[in-house]
Order: C-alpha cells, then sequence, then structure tokens
C-alpha cells in the first residue's frame, strides 16, 4: 500500500480485481442441454499514467469475461485507453473512454454515448468502451461538451447456449445498419450542464448511430433468432435534479427522432425521486428510499420494458467498517400489472482485499407480449467473490 | 467580507470589554473569532490521510485517502477526498463544498458505473466512511455554525486552556452540545466532548501533534475519536501536509471529479 502511494506520487497507478461469479438458475431453460448454474469469472485493471504537473493523463483498462456456458459471454473489451489533457478552463480528450450522463436509477435513457454490454448484466450499468474525441470547457456559465464518435460498438448478446437471451438468439455477426457506413459511421454529441444552487441541469444532443437496436425488425420468430439492425436517429435529452435537504427529485427526458419513416419518432422519461434517512431508528444506518416513473410515447409498443412502469427501491448502508450495502428495488408494469421484475444487490468486504457481493434478479410476467414475459424462465441468484489487487 | 465581519467583531468586542464587563456568551464568541482569524489565508493545502477504524472487539481496518483543500473567502472550504484503500473503494472521490449557512454542495464519483452522483447533504450527523467522525466533524470551521459560550479555564496536558461550548445551530447536527479545550497560546483545540439529544456523553475527539505550517498555521498530524456508547474509535493521522501546492477553483470541478488520482 505504501509502495502504491509512492508510485501514485510519480503519477503511476495500477489496480485491479478478479471475481468469481456463480450464478443459479431458479427455473428450468425451455431450451434442452442448457445448465442451471453459470460459472464465470472476471479480471479488470486499470493503468494510470499521469505527467506534466497532472496536465496529462493517460489511463488504460482492460476487460476480460471468461464464462464456462456462454461463449457469447465469454468476452473482452478496452473499457478505457485513453489520453487527457486538462486546462485551466478545458478537458481534453482522446482515445476509447465511457462517459455516463444522467440522475435517474432505474432506467439510463439520457445516457447514449457508450454502448450497454449487456451480456454482463440486464441492469444497463455495463458499458463497452467508445472510441471518441471529446472536448469539454468549463466557466461560471456551465460546461460545454463536444464530442465526436468515429467508430460504433454493437451490443453485446447471450449466445444460444447462455440464459437471460428471452428465447432469441441475435445474431451479432450480421448486425444490418440504417447507415451505409456502418460501423464507421461518425456519430456527434454534445451536451451543455451546469449547477445553480441546488439544481444540476443538463441538456444533450446525440446524430448518429442509435446504441439501441431493433431486435424485432428481421426477427424470425420461428427459428428463435433476429439480425439487430441500427438505425440513425437524433436524440434530444434533458437531465435535470433537485438535491435539496434529504430529497432529490429527478427527471430524464429524450426525444428520439429517426430519418426511416418505418420508426416512429418518440418522447419517454422517467421522473423519480429518492429520501435519505440518516441514522435509521437511532442506528448508524442510512436508508434511501427511491421512488421513480418511466413512461414512453409509444406506449405498448415500445422497445424498452420502461413504458409505464414505476420502480420502488431501498438502499441501506450499513457503515460498518466492512462498507455493507443492501440495495432491493421492484419495478411493476403499470399496464400488465402481473409484470414485473425484482433485484436484491447486498455487498460486504470479506478481507481487506476481498468482497462478495451477492445479486438476486427476479421476473415475472403472465402477458406474452410483455418483454419481461421472455425473462421469465430466466431469474437467477448470483454469488460473487472479487479480489483487489495493485 | 469574514474580514470586516471579524476585524468589526475585535472592534466591537473591545469596546464593549471597555464598557462592560463582557458576558459569557461575550467571551465565548470573542474565543471563536480568535480561532477563525488565527486560519485566515492559508490558502490551499494536499495531504495524505490514514484513518484507522477500530471495533470494540479490536478488528481494525485502514483506509488511505488523499485530500485537496481550498480556502473560500467569506464561505465555507472546498475539499476533494480521493480514496486509496481498502481497493474495492479506490478511485472514489468525494467533493465536498461547505458553507457557513444552510447545506453543503456534495458530489461522489463511483468509478465502477463511471458516474458522478450529486448526493443529498443532509447527511452532517451520518459516519464519514464507517468511522466514528461524522461528516459534520471534517467540515471546515465557521463561525456561523455555532452559538459560543465561554465555560471556564482548565489545564490540560499542562498547558492552559479555555473551555468553549460550541452548540450546532443546524438542527440536523447530531449533537446537541460540544465543549472544546483551546489553548490559550495559539487558540487551538485539543480536546472536544460531543453530548447527543439527551445530553449524554456520546464522543471525545482528541487532537495532538500539532505543527506549524508557513509560520503562522498550526495542523494537528492527529485525531483521534472515541465513541462511549459504541467503544468504537477512529484514528486520523495526515502525512505529507504541504502548502501552496497551487490549487484553484477549477480543480474542484465537479467535472473533473473523474480525473482525480
Amino acid at each position: 500500500m505504501a509502495m502504491s502511494q509512492a508510485a501514485l506520487a510519480q503519477g503511476l497507478g495500477f489496480d485491479g480485481s478478479v471475481e468469481l461469479e456463480q450464478r443459479l438458475f431458479i427455473e428450468d431453460n425451455p431450451f434442452p442441454g442448457i445448465n442451471h448454474s453459470q460459472t464465470s469469472i472476471r479480471f479488470l485493471a486499470e493503468f494510470f499514467k499521469e505527467w506534466n504537473n497532472g496536465d496529462d493523463q493517460l489511463v488504460f483498462e482492460p476487460f476480460v469475461r471468461l464464462d464456462a456456458q456462454d461463449n457469447e459471454r465469454s468476452h473482452a473489451d478496452i473499457r478505457q485507453l485513453i489520453w487527457s489533457h486538462n486546462g485551466e478552463n478545458y478537458e481534453l480528450s482522446a482515445g476509447i473512454g465511457q462517459v455516463y450522463w444522467g440522475v435517474t436509477e432505474s432506467q439510463h435513457l439520457v445516457d447514449v454515448i457508450n454502448q450497454t454490454d449487456n451480456v454482463e448484466n440486464i441492469d444497463g450499468e455495463d458499458k463497452l468502451g467508445q472510441p471518441m474525441i471529446h472536448y469539454s470547457y468549463f466557466n461560471d456559465y456551465g460546461t460545454f461538451e463536444a464530442f465526436v464518435l468515429p467508430y460504433f460498438r454493437e451490443r453485446t448478446f447471450e449466445g444460444a447456449n447462455g440464459r437471460l437471451n428471452g428465447g432469441f438468439v441475435v445474431d451479432n455477426d450480421r448486425a444490418l445498419y440504417e447507415s451505409s457506413a456502418e460501423q464507421s459511421h461518425v456519430d456527434f454529441a454534445a451536451r451543455y450542464s451546469n449547477t445553480i444552487g441546488d439544481w444540476s441541469l443538463g441538456f444533450s444532443w446525440f446524430g448518429g448511430t442509435s446504441r439501441e437496436p431493433d431486435l424485432l425488425r428481421f426477427a424470425d420468430f420461428e427459428a428463435g433468432s433476429t439480425t439487430p439492425f441500427y438505425p440513425q436517429i437524433t436524440q434530444l435529452g434533458a437531465d435535470i435534479q433537485l438535491t435539496t435537504g434529504s430529497w432529490l427529485v429527478k427527471i430524464e427526458a429524450i426525444q428520439r427522432n429517426h430519418d426511416d419513416p418505418f420508426y416512429q419518432d418518440f418522447a419517454a422519461a422517467t421522473i423519480g425521486t429518492e429520501y435519505t434517512v440518516v441514522g435509521l431508528l437511532g442506528s448508524v444506518y442510512d436508508l434511501g428510499l427511491l421512488a421513480e416513473y418511466s413512461w414512453d410515447e409509444r406506449d405498448q409498443l415500445a422497445t424498452s420494458v420502461f413504458q409505464n412502469d414505476a420502480f420502488i427501491g431501498a438502499r441501506l448502508a450499513f457503515n460498518d467498517v466492512n462498507d455493507s450495502q443492501l440495495l432491493v428495488g421492484l419495478s411493476n408494469d403499470l399496464d400488465n400489472s402481473d409484470s414485473r421484475a425484482i433485484f436484491v444487490e447486498a455487498s460486504t468486504r470479506l478481507a481487506p482485499v476481498l468482497t462478495m457481493n451477492v445479486e438476486l434478479r427476479y421476473f415475472e410476467s403472465d402477458t406474452p407480449s410483455d418483454l419481461l414475459f421472455r425473462l421469465e424462465d430466466d431469474s437467477f441468484i448470483q454469488i460473487g467473490v472479487e479480489y483487489f489487487f495493485d | 467580507m469574514k474580514h470586516l465581519t471579524c476585524a468589526f467583531g475585535i472592534v466591537c468586542l473591545l469596546l464593549a470589554s471597555a464598557l462592560h464587563a463582557e458576558t459569557s456568551q461575550e467571551k465565548g464568541l470573542a474565543i471563536a473569532n480568535e480561532m477563525k482569524s488565527r486560519d485566515i489565508g492559508w490558502g490551499d493545502s494536499q495531504s495524505e490521510m490514514v484513518m484507522t477504524l477500530r471495533t470494540r472487539k479490536g478488528q481494525e481496518i485502514v483506509r488511505q485517502m488523499r485530500s485537496k483543500t481550498l480556502e473560500v473567502q467569506g464561505d465555507g472550504d472546498k475539499a476533494l477526498t480521493i480514496f486509496d484503500t481498502p481497493l474495492d473503494v479506490k478511485g472514489t472521490s468525494f467533493l465536498s463544498f461547505s458553507h457557513s449557512t444552510g447545506n453543503d454542495d456534495q458530489w461522489i464519483y463511483l468509478p465502477a458505473v463511471k458516474r458522478v452522483k450529486r448526493i443529498a447533504s443532509r447527511n452532517k450527523s451520518g459516519p464519514f466512511l464507517g468511522s466514528e467522525f461524522a461528516f459534520e466533524d471534517l467540515s471546515s470551521f465557521e463561525i456561523e455554525k455555532f452559538n459560543f459560550n465561554y465555560l471556564g479555564d482548565e489545564s490540560l496536558n499542562g498547558q492552559a486552556m479555555v473551555i468553549l461550548s460550541m452548540d450546532p445551530v443546524d438542527p440536523n447536527s447530531g449533537y446537541t452540545k460540544a465543549n472544546a479545550w483551546v489553548d490559550t497560546e495559539h487558540y487551538r483545540v485539543h480536546k472536544i466532548v460531543f453530548y447527543d439529544r439527551r445530553d449524554t456523553l456520546m464522543k471525545t475527539l482528541l487532537i495532538s501533534d500539532y505543527k506549524l505550517y508557513k509560520d503562522k498555521y498550526w495542523r494537528a498530524d492527529k485525531q483521534n475519536m472515541t465513541n462511549h456508547k459504541t467503544g468504537k474509535s477512529t484514528d486520523i493521522v495526515i502525512k505529507n501536509l504541504t502548502f501552496d501546492t497551487g490549487l484553484s477553483d477549477s480543480d474542484f470541478n465537479e467535472n473533473r471529479l473523474k480525473r482525480a488520482r
């Protein structure tokens, strides 16, 4: 530990972790030969170098997952390989990077720069590295950002041997694009954000290849397979958070327009709130209560599960020496009220360099037209033990 | 503005003491103003911090972090804390703008999801990273945050001290009452006892190993907080504290959080 602090002083850093992960599926898979359990191992590291008094930085973050069951889930990625130069009022980055936009928890509508690494987890939190040139300028009037995104990353999907594929095998090797430039289409994005008192505001524009593929257009329902199609979109986004006392109030909204008349232009939004109880019932526990509502103008034709859905959740921080945490959430469809997803995420530290992460995802739906119906047989418990090194 | 109010306060105080015997509240405020005025103009600093958390059973965990602070004239300071160990929280960084009145502004950067989150800051009574220090214990000292009262003189570790009661103004504070032992030579705090809502002794903070920086500013290398209710304690040891490191407002921009290393 002392060595790494000395290294940091010289502008060098290295750390990483290996996680052994075991998933146990509760129900039988309707397809023969697919196991109840899925074992995998994940490796993630970060190399870091800083020079010019910290004005220049290089970050390299490689990632590898090896899955015993699903060869599509076995994959490697460069999460980041990016150089950044920090000026007094600006920052210029070039390379493969990760950028997060947004404020809500149950859905990330506005966040559009990085592709979702869907095989990692279905919560949409894991992202693939995105090649980019990113310039930001900040002054008293806020932060102005511009992005050039010269290469497109395809969303990852579980293979035929995996679970959580919704009974649909996505043929990633034959992905189709609206743009004849396909993956080489250059996308652009811009964002303005500012903090004014208790308000945090972000307004964004994106023009280019949709990160979300259309899986229905070229679906072969009889064969149970599909080819993803990536249309061109223009998306305007707003993310707003009010932070006041113990309350957070959040809004994310988008308007997505298509060139291709095959697609309906639409608006979608998530609004929500978060309330924190510090020192629950005289203890040292902090309890965060979350409630969010998601709406999509396309209603039942929406391509996300969040077309008219409510989410409630609770986050309990034990504030103990092991940083134990528990997060519980329930998403319920308000149109098809029998469709719901429940998750539990818990983590604690077993030793200074060892943590345990437990996750439960439970899906329930009796409505065949609901997107969640396809995951009905794929509820699972996941136990991970993660070892950290530097 | 702070300079003005301070200077004005001292002038008032001199006048007041010339005209009539000062009350214990006036004397308490005068001591607090003296403490604050001796700590104006330090600029910016960087340091390493080792935090050792101990449970009643003797289980220990060490958290290492680095912090960067910037003095803000007329308001609370800006602070950026970067966590180094335990390794599972490495890269997490915490940005805080303290304010003399009202809630602080706080952001946290979560490296796993590359996300900067602005968080609700009425957490001042909550524990800082599972330690016995609450967020408010680590926030900058501002006159407006307390009601002061001079309680008397006492010697501690062979040094002449005054006991200053500093009761938090904010109803969201975890304390109703706190008494500080302040030396009369350099106006440094050596000990604070905290009382909870039921007026029972809750925690004791011992501050020691003061060093002089820039010929003017005293900073303690060691702080020990003991929680009398749980038997848990936390030590903070400061290392490699340096001033005038060239930090400016832009180093405390929320956009810079994810670059913090």
